[in-house]
C-alpha cells in the first residue's frame, strides 16, 4: 500500500497545524461559528447531537495493521472505545471534544493518516472496491489511481468550495462492488478492443433526495489523462452548478438540467484546453505511486494452521459454522489458495459498522498476521482481509467468532446498511439503527437467513440517503410525520451492476409495523421464488404490485 | 476596508485601489487599458471581447466565501486567456482562503473587517504549506515535480 | 413552554440556559420561556458565543411532580416536547442504542 514521504508527512503535519490554529481562532471569538463551520467539515468535524464527531479518512478502503491499532488507540484515548464504519469507506468517532481534535490528528498524522475533506462542499474520500489487488475479475489494481485522484483533490485551489459535495469512486472489475454509478463521478477500468486500459467515465449519479443513476459521458479515456479531464468535469460543475437551492447543488441535478450531450460538450471543449497543460502526472510519478501497490508474493507468509480434516469430531458442529462462515463470508481470490475474508460488523442485535477499540487491535493482528499485512473497509461496513491462504483461514475464523465477529450473514438480510440516524445525527429524522436490529433479530429468529440468499436491506434515518435505501433490494426511509418516526419502504433498488433505484411502495408504516412488512417481504419471496432466483430478480419478475400487496397483507 | 497585495510569502497592505468599472459599463471606445473592470461571477469569460482583457485589474467577486466560481474565473482568466493584470478578490473572504486564492492567479484581495481579518493572517495562510499536490495558476512546483527533482539530486 | 439548548463550544456536549443566565448540562434547570420572552432570552443566550456552539429554543414542558420521578432528579422536572420530543429526549439522554453512554448512563 502507499507509503507517505517527506512531501506527504509535511503537508499533514502543515493541515494539522493550520487546523489547530483555527480552533484556537474559534475558541477565541475570533472565528464565528458560521466562519468555522466550513473549515472544520473540510477537517472531518461535524457537530452532532451528542457532541463533536470526526470523520477520519481511510482513503479507498485501504489499512494497515498499525494504522488500525492508532484507530483503536485513538477510540480508546479521545472517545469512548469505539468507532464506526461509514459507507465512504471512512470510520467516525463520535464523542470526541473539540479542544483534543487537533492533537488527534497529529496521532493520525503519526501513521499517515487524516481526516482531510472528509466532509464540505469539496472532492471526498475516493472510494474503490474492497476486493483490489485480490479479485479474480480485475483489469488491475484500481487503487494507484485511487491515489493519484486523492493526491491531486487534496486542498485543490480551484475545487474547495464547490456548490457542493463532490464524490468519485474507482471500480475496475466486472462486479460492481464500489456502487460507481451512484457517484457524481464514476470510474471504470476497462480494455478497449486494441487491448488498451482506459476509464469509462460516468457523471451524474448519486443518491440523496433526487437518486439518479450516472450517465457515460466518454466511452475510453486514456488513463494518462485522467487528472485532467477531471479537472474539466469539476470546472463546467463549479461555474455553472446551481448554488441558489442546497438540494439542486448537486452535479447530477446540473447534468440532467444541461441534458447529457449538452454537458458531454461542454467537458469536451474544456477538456481539449486543459488536456496539455501539466495537469496530469508524468509517466515516472504515476509509476512511483503504482509502485507502492504491487502485489504480496503471496506463498511466503502462510503460516502453518490447523487443517480442516485435523479438527476433533467432537467439535463437528464448530466444524459446520466454520463451514457456514467459509461459504457466506469468505469469496474466491485471484490466486490459487488463498480467500478474500469478510469480517461482518453485522452482529445480531449490533449497531451495523459499530467496532470496538479491542476489535479493531484484534483484526489488525490478523491482518498482520495472515493477510500480508492489509486491512480493508467496505462501503457495506464490513471489514475485509484481502489477502488470506486456505490454510490460515480456520485460525482466522476462530479468532473473529471468539471476538464476535464471525457472523456468516455476508450479503445476506442482516447484513444491513444503516446510518447513525437520530441516535447521533444531527440531520436525522428518525432512527435507523435500532430498526437494522429488530430486523436482524428477526430473520435469526427465523433461521434461514442462509436460504434467503442474497438480500439487501438498507436504511436511512433521512432523505440524505447516507444509508443507501434508494439503492436496497428493501430500502427503508425514515420520515418524520408530526413528530413520530414512520418508515417509507422502497423496493428493487441495487448499487451493483445491474444499478437501479427502488421503488417506493405505499404508505409509511410505525416503528412497530415495518419490521412486519419486512418479514411479509421475504415470506412472499420465499413463498414464489423459482429456482435460486435472488430477491431482487423475483422481484423484477414479480413486479412491485405483487410484492406491495404482500407488504399491507393484514396490516 | 484593507486593500492586500497577496505575495508569494506575504500579504502586504498597499492603497486601495481607483473605482472599477462595471462590465456593462466598459466598450472598445473608452480606452481598455485605462479602467479596472469589475466582473460578476457568473459571467461567462468567453462571450467577452477580447480587449477587455486589456484592463490593468479584473476585479472578480465572492458574494458568500462558500461561493467558489471566481476560484475557476481567475484561473480561466489567467490560463486560457493569460490575462497578466491584477486579479482582484472582492466580498466576503476568509484569510484561511488566502493560499487558495494567490494559486488561482489573484495577486489582490480586499478585506472588508480588517480588525478580524488582519494582513497577519493572510500572511500565515499563505505560508501554511510549504508545497501544493497538484498543479495551478502560479509559478509553484507541485508534488510530482518536487519529488522528481529529489529523485535526480 | 420553550427552554434554550445548544452544544458546548469546547466539547460539544449538550447544555441549556439556564435561569441563572448560565449554560448547564441539567435540562431540569433551564429557563422556562413563554410567548413573548422567547427572543430576546435567545438573543442574551446566543451573545455568549465563546461557550457555545449554537443556541436554539425547544419546546418542552414541566413535569408534574405526581409523575413519580425521584425529586433529585432534575431531568425529570422538564420534559421535551412537540415535534421535536424524540430528537430532543435522545440528545438529554444519549443514544437509544447505547444506554451505557451519556446522561442516561448516569441514571440507570
Amino acid at each position: 500500500m502507499y507509503r507517505y514521504d517527506e512531501f506527504d508527512h509535511t503537508f499533514v503535519r502543515e493541515r494539522v497545524a493550520e487546523f489547530r490554529s483555527q480552533v484556537e481562532r474559534r475558541l477565541s471569538g475570533d472565528l464565528t461559528e458560521d466562519q468555522f463551520k466550513p473549515l472544520r467539515l473540510m477537517n472531518g468535524v461535524y457537530l452532532q447531537l451528542h457532541a463533536y464527531m470526526l470523520r477520519v479518512a481511510i482513503p479507498y478502503g485501504t489499512l494497515s495493521p498499525r494504522q488500525l491499532h492508532a484507530l483503536a488507540d485513538i477510540a480508546d484515548k479521545y472517545d469512548k472505545g469505539y468507532g464506526h464504519l461509514t459507507t465512504r469507506q471512512n470510520i467516525q468517532f463520535n464523542w470526541p471534544a473539540l479542544v483534543d481534535i487537533p492533537d488527534l490528528l497529529d496521532d493520525l498524522a503519526n501513521v499517515e493518516m487524516h481526516a482531510i475533506q472528509t466532509s464540505g462542499n469539496c472532492i471526498r474520500n475516493v472510494t474503490t472496491d474492497q476486493y483490489a489487488g485480490a479479485a479474480a475479475d480485475e483489469i488491475e489494481d484500481p487503487r494507484p489511481w485511487c491515489e493519484i485522484i486523492r493526491q491531486w483533490s487534496t486542498l485543490h485551489p480551484e475545487f474547495s468550495f464547490l456548490p457542493r459535495k463532490f464524490k468519485i469512486a474507482v471500480n475496475a472489475s466486472e462486479s460492481d462492488r464500489a456502487a460507481f454509478k451512484f457517484h457524481y463521478i464514476g470510474l471504470r477500468l476497462q480494455k478497449n478492443d486494441a487491448g488498451k486500459t482506459g476509464f469509462e467515465v460516468i457523471v451524474g449519479g448519486g443518491l440523496g433526495r433526487t437518486p439518479y443513476v450516472g450517465m457515460t459521458i466518454r466511452e475510453f479515456l486514456p488513463p494518462e489523462h485522467l487528472l485532467s479531464y477531471l479537472e474539466a468535469v469539476l470546472r463546467v460543475y463549479n461555474e455553472r452548478g446551481r448554488r441558489d437551492n442546497l438540494y439542486k447543488a448537486r452535479i447530477k441535478i446540473l447534468v440532467n438540467a444541461m441534458g447529457l450531450e449538452a454537458f458531454r460538450e461542454a467537458v469536451e471543449e474544456e477538456w481539449l484546453r486543459l488536456k496539455d497543460r501539466a495537469i496530469d502526472l508524468p509517466e515516472e510519478e504515476r509509476a512511483r505511486i503504482a509502485a507502492y501497490f504491487s502485489p504480496p508474493s503471496l506463498l511466503s507468509k502462510s503460516l502453518p494452521s490447523k487443517a480442516l480434516s485435523e479438527i476433533e469430531p467432537a467439535k463437528e458442529e464448530a466444524g459446520a459454522r466454520f463451514q457456514q462462515w467459509r461459504k457466506a463470508n469468505t469469496v474466491a481470490h485471484k490466486a490459487p489458495g488463498h480467500r478474500i475474508v469478510n469480517i461482518s460488523l453485522k452482529p445480531v442485535g449490533g449497531a451495523p459498522g459499530d467496532v470496538t477499540s479491542e476489535q479493531m487491535r484484534l483484526i489488525a493482528g490478523l491482518g498482520e498476521d495472515f493477510s500480508h499485512g492489509e486491512v480493508r473497509t467496505t462501503h457495506e461496513q464490513n471489514f475485509c482481509l484481502p489477502h488470506v491462504h486456505e490454510s490460515n483461514l480456520y485460525a482466522v475464523y476462530t479468532a473473529l467468532d471468539v471476538a464476535g465477529l464471525a457472523t456468516p450473514n455476508i450479503g445476506l438480510a442482516s447484513d444491513i446498511i444503516a446510518c447513525p440516524g437520530l441516535d447521533y445525527c444531527n440531520l436525522a429524522n428518525t432512527r435507523s439503527i435500532p430498526i437494522a436490529q429488530r430486523i436482524a433479530k428477526r430473520v435469526a429468529a427465523r433461521g434461514d437467513e442462509e436460504k434467503i440468499g442474497e438480500l439487501k436491506i438498507k436504511i436511512s434515518g433521512c432523505i440524505n440517503a447516507c444509508g443507501h435505501h434508494h439503492v436496497g433490494h428493501i430500502g427503508i426511509l425514515g420520515v418524520d410525520k408530526k413528530g413520530e418516526e414512520f418508515y417509507q419502504i422502497t423496493l428493487g433498488g441495487s448499487a451493483a451492476e445491474d444499478a437501479a433505484i427502488g421503488e417506493i411502495v405505499g404508505r409509511g408504516l410505525s416503528s412497530a409495523e415495518v419490521v412486519d412488512a419486512v418479514e411479509r417481504l421475504i415470506d412472499f419471496y420465499t413463498h414464489n421464488k423459482t429456482g435460486d432466483e435472488r430477491f431482487l430478480d423475483a422481484y423484477r419478475r414479480l413486479g412491485a404490485d405483487a410484492f406491495k400487496e404482500a407488504i399491507y397483507a393484514n396490516a | 476596508m484593507l486593500t492586500l497585495k497577496l505575495e508569494r510569502a506575504e500579504a502586504k497592505p498597499i492603497e486601495a485601489l481607483a473605482p472599477a468599472i462595471a462590465l456593462e459599463e466598459w466598450s472598445p471606445d473608452n480606452a481598455p487599458a485605462a479602467h479596472a473592470i469589475e466582473a460578476p461571477n457568473d459571467l461567462d469569460l468567453q462571450s467577452l471581447d477580447p480587449r477587455i482583457f486589456e484592463a490593468p485589474a479584473i476585479v472578480l467577486s465572492f458574494p458568500t466565501f462558500k461561493d467558489g466560481r471566481a476560484f475557476s474565473q481567475a484561473r480561466r482568466l489567467r490560463e486560457d486567456f493569460s490575462y497578466r493584470g491584477e486579479l482582484v478578490a472582492r466580498g466576503d473572504i476568509l484569510p484561511d482562503q488566502a493560499l487558495f486564492l494567490a494559486r488561482v492567479g489573484f495577486t489582490i484581495v480586499e478585506v472588508k473587517d480588517p480588525k478580524e481579518n488582519t494582513p497577519a493572517l493572510f500572511t500565515k495562510a499563505l505560508n501554511a504549506f510549504s508545497a501544493p499536490y497538484q498543479a495551478a495558476s502560479d509559478a509553484v512546483s507541485p508534488a510530482a515535480r518536487r519529488r522528481r527533482g529529489a529523485l535526480a539530486a | 413552554m420553550k427552554i434554550i439548548t445548544g452544544n458546548r463550544l469546547s466539547d460539544g456536549r449538550v447544555v441549556y440556559f439556564s435561569a441563572a443566565g448560565q449554560w448547564s448540562v441539567d435540562m431540569g434547570s433551564a429557563q422556562r420561556l413563554h410567548d413573548g420572552e422567547t427572543e430576546t432570552v435567545l438573543a442574551a443566550a446566543q451573545s455568549l458565543v465563546h461557550e457555545i456552539a449554537d443556541a436554539y429554543l425547544m419546546d418542552a414542558d414541566p413535569v408534574n411532580p405526581s409523575d413519580n420521578a425521584p425529586k433529585d432528579d432534575m431531568v425529570s422536572q422538564i420534559k421535551p416536547a412537540g415535534r421535536t420530543h424524540i430528537r430532543e429526549t435522545i440528545r438529554a439522554a444519549g443514544p437509544t442504542v447505547r444506554p451505557d453512554l451519556g446522561r442516561q448512563a448516569k441514571n440507570p
